[in-house]
């Protein structure tokens, strides 16, 4: 798999990583859509990987990429939260903005409670266990309704095998985390938050694709059924999708 | 008493600080007189997930008993976290 190593991208780098062709964003720089972040003395568009990552898809194939790679590259500093901390505040202010827009603000307490859920997690179930780099990887595109969650921490699989020793592989933690009722406060506090997100994602018309190890979940619009395959690619941590 | 859960935040979804704020909290409850009613109150808030409320609510829950009456629980995030911690704990919340 191709990786992005670098903050600025060329023009054909900067397509590639979008999925789009050359021309298309030349077209758009030309007209506005979506500007070169800045143009070099020779007249060669560059882009930075965080205004691509702002054009939404292109977020979730940062973070594919960020929870994937076999060391972890940059993120852009909007999109990386250290500490448990610094996601509050992020959180926070996004459930301003939802709460600010007509189009969003019926499900602005579900969707920041489901990325609070999940983005929690992160941080209270590797705290003094980081695998490499310790904190969570957090964007939203308000505008194409998605929003991308990711670490690169034990994953569903070792954070379960704690209660439940006989966990066998990613798939099955997936389905243990999303549909059984892991109790309980003992010997360790542990949330069920998994189990409410999927409540809201089926009650309120979300989707939610979820990664850990080599195995994804999706759960569909208006559906209770879950599916479970192998994710194309295998991440470290953990990584989620939602689109509201 | 009557515990306004908005002083404790706008957003309510973290584990941490479910426990923190029921750690700080937990002297007031002393003022409580035998027999009295504790309210939480859910307005104000824009987001209540599971993990804050099974830190804040079930200590109350254990402490107060029927005694403990929630009010205020329509927004959505707070209503579906009710019922994913009674489903989890096998208890019924009062409601107000």
């Amino acid at each position: 798999m191709y990786k992005f190593m670098s903050i600025y991208l060329s023009i054909s780098e900067a397509a590639e990583y979008l999925g789009i062709s050359k021309q298309t964003l030349r077209r758009w720089d030309e007209s506005g859509h979506f500007k070169a972040s800045y143009v070099t003395p020779g007249g060669h568009r560059q882009y930075a990987l965080s205004d691509l990552a702002r054009l939404g898809r292109g977020i979730y194939r940062l973070a594919l990429d960020w929870a994937s790679a076999d060391e972890p590259i940059e993120l852009p500093e909007d999109f990386y939260c250290p500490n448990s901390e610094l996601f509050r505040i992020r959180l926070e202010k996004m459930a301003v903005m939802l709460d600010r827009n007509d189009s969003t603000k019926e499900i602005s307490s579900l969707v920041t409670s489901v990325a609070g859920e999940i983005g929690n997690n992160s941080f209270d179930h590797n705290i003094g266990n980081w695998p490499d780099i310790l904190g969570s990887f957090f964007a939203y595109d308000l505008g194409k309704r998605i929003l991308v969650l990711a670490d690169r921490g034990r994953g569903i699989k070792k954070t379960l095998q704690v209660v439940r020793p006989n966990i066998v592989d990613d798939a099955e933690a997936l389905r243990v985390a999303f549909t059984e009722i892991v109790t309980g406060r003992s010997p360790e506090h542990r949330g069920n938050g998994l189990k409410y997100a999927r409540k809201v994602i089926v009650a309120y018309g979300l989707t939610l694709k979820f990664l850990s190890g080599d195995s994804e979940l999706e759960i569909a619009k208006r559906s209770d059924e879950i599916s479970i395959r192998k994710a194309s690619v295998p991440i470290r941590g953990c990584l989620a999708l939602i689109e509201f | 008493m009557i515990i306004e859960v908005k002083k404790f935040g706008f957003v309510l979804t973290s584990r941490p600080s479910g426990k923190n704020s029921f750690d700080a909290f937990r002297p007031s409850l002393a003022a409580v007189s035998i027999g009295e009613d504790v309210i939480v109150d859910f307005a104000g808030i824009n987001s209540l997930s599971p993990s804050w409320a099974d830190e804040f609510l079930t200590p109350l829950y254990e402490e107060f008993g029927e005694r403990l009456i929630l009010q205020n629980t329509e927004n959505p995030s707070v209503r579906l976290t009710l019922e994913t911690l009674e489903e989890i704990n096998h208890y019924n919340f009062r409601r107000g």
